[in-house]
């Protein structure tokens, strides 16, 4: 999904870049607003376990390849605006150290890969979850449920990204100018390879991940106090009535 | 973490490139032209600028084994610029919110 430069023309890459400066300004002020220094650790190790789970490349049938990104578990667990801005951090250093990503697609490559993940993920997880116990099995299928919807979400709408640039940006003459695949075949390709491979493994390192912290150090969930206290509130209204 | 870094070879196995990341000379083969756009963009950043291309030092073509030092350099030079990076900017994120605590407690 690091789509490199020359695959997504200006018409789709500028406007990505810019949706994207809101969203980095805004997940900036929530992690202001929301996290404390205690969390600081965690979330610099989430970034570089980012960078890592991105480095294992996984090979399909067809003879493809891709990876899974991690986001989903920071979503979780540190907040969705957290993993935004650390898959961000990690995005930018694969693709000015790495050249992996380019730099006119960072705008889409981070609307996919660090927000379309982790929101989509913490969405799914809270729905799922509901008001059970932090360290119920309800939360576990939870969390690898949300992992694998959220990288797959991720890869159609990157799907359709590249899919949208042969009817959008061609020569006279018809010619694609950037993608040269339309959405006919980008998005099942992107949903297939996802769905029934990455996806699989996002969803493991998501499931593992929270169940080690749940299990090992609850504190440092980002609305774990929120949690607490809704079970609290609960218990309280039944004992009430 | 480090057991993560260890096995970092293993990503190397798969060695087909992901969809809708391939270089032109795929396209050049699949479809018998590479797009004008495509074509003025590929390499804008990485071709110059980035030190450590795909990831390691080797080029197309290269051997597992080749290309199996190169990948722990990356993955460990990443890790700790990436770490580095993320501390230092998460810090100056959430620093105001120390003071704030502090006066509370006052």
């Amino acid at each position: 999904m690091h789509m490199p430069d020359g695959y997504l023309g200006p018409l789709t890459y500028i406007p990505m870049w810019l949706i994207m400066i809101p969203i980095w300004i805004y997940s900036g002020y929530r992690v202001q607003k929301d996290l404390r220094s205690r969390q600081v650790p965690y979330l610099a190790l989430a970034a570089a376990f980012s960078f890592v789970i991105m480095m294992f490349n996984v090979p399909i049938p067809g003879g493809s390849s891709g990876h899974a990104v991690g986001s989903a578990l920071i979503g979780i667990v540190l907040s969705p605006f957290a993993a935004i801005v650390a898959t961000s951090v990690a995005l930018l250093i694969q693709c000015l150290v790495f050249g992996d990503g380019g730099v006119t697609t960072y705008g889409a490559n981070c609307f996919n890969m660090a927000v379309c993940i982790s929101v989509s993920a913490y969405l799914i997880y809270k729905l799922i979850s509901g008001k059970s116990p932090l360290t119920s099995n309800r939360r576990l299928v939870a969390a690898a449920f949300a992992g694998w919807f959220g990288l797959t979400f991720a890869a159609g709408v990157a799907g359709v990204e590249m899919g949208i640039q042969p009817i959008l940006e061609h020569t006279a003459s018809g010619q694609p100018l950037y993608m040269p695949y339309g959405l006919d075949v980008t998005v099942p390709s992107m949903l297939f390879g996802h769905a029934f491979f990455f996806s699989i493994v996002e969803a493991a390192a998501t499931v593992l991940g929270f169940w080690y912290i749940s299990r090992n150090d609850p504190t440092i969930i980002w609305d774990y106090k929120k949690e607490e206290r809704n079970k609290i509130i609960d218990k309280t209204m039944v004992q009430a009535s | 973490m480090i057991v993560l870094i260890l096995a970092v070879p293993l990503g190397l196995i798969a060695t087909g490139d992901a969809f809708g990341e391939w270089d032109p000379s795929y396209l050049q083969q699949q479809l018998g032209y590479v797009p004008g756009g495509l074509a003025n963009l590929t390499g804008l950043w990485d071709e110059q600028h980035a030190p450590l291309p795909g990831y390691g030092f080797a080029t197309q073509g290269s051997t597992f084994m080749e290309e199996t030092p190169g990948y722990y350099v990356s993955a460990i030079l990443g890790c700790v610029v990436i770490g580095l990076l993320a501390y230092v900017g998460f810090t100056l994120l959430v620093r105001k919110n120390d003071d704030e605590d502090k006066k509370d407690t006052k």
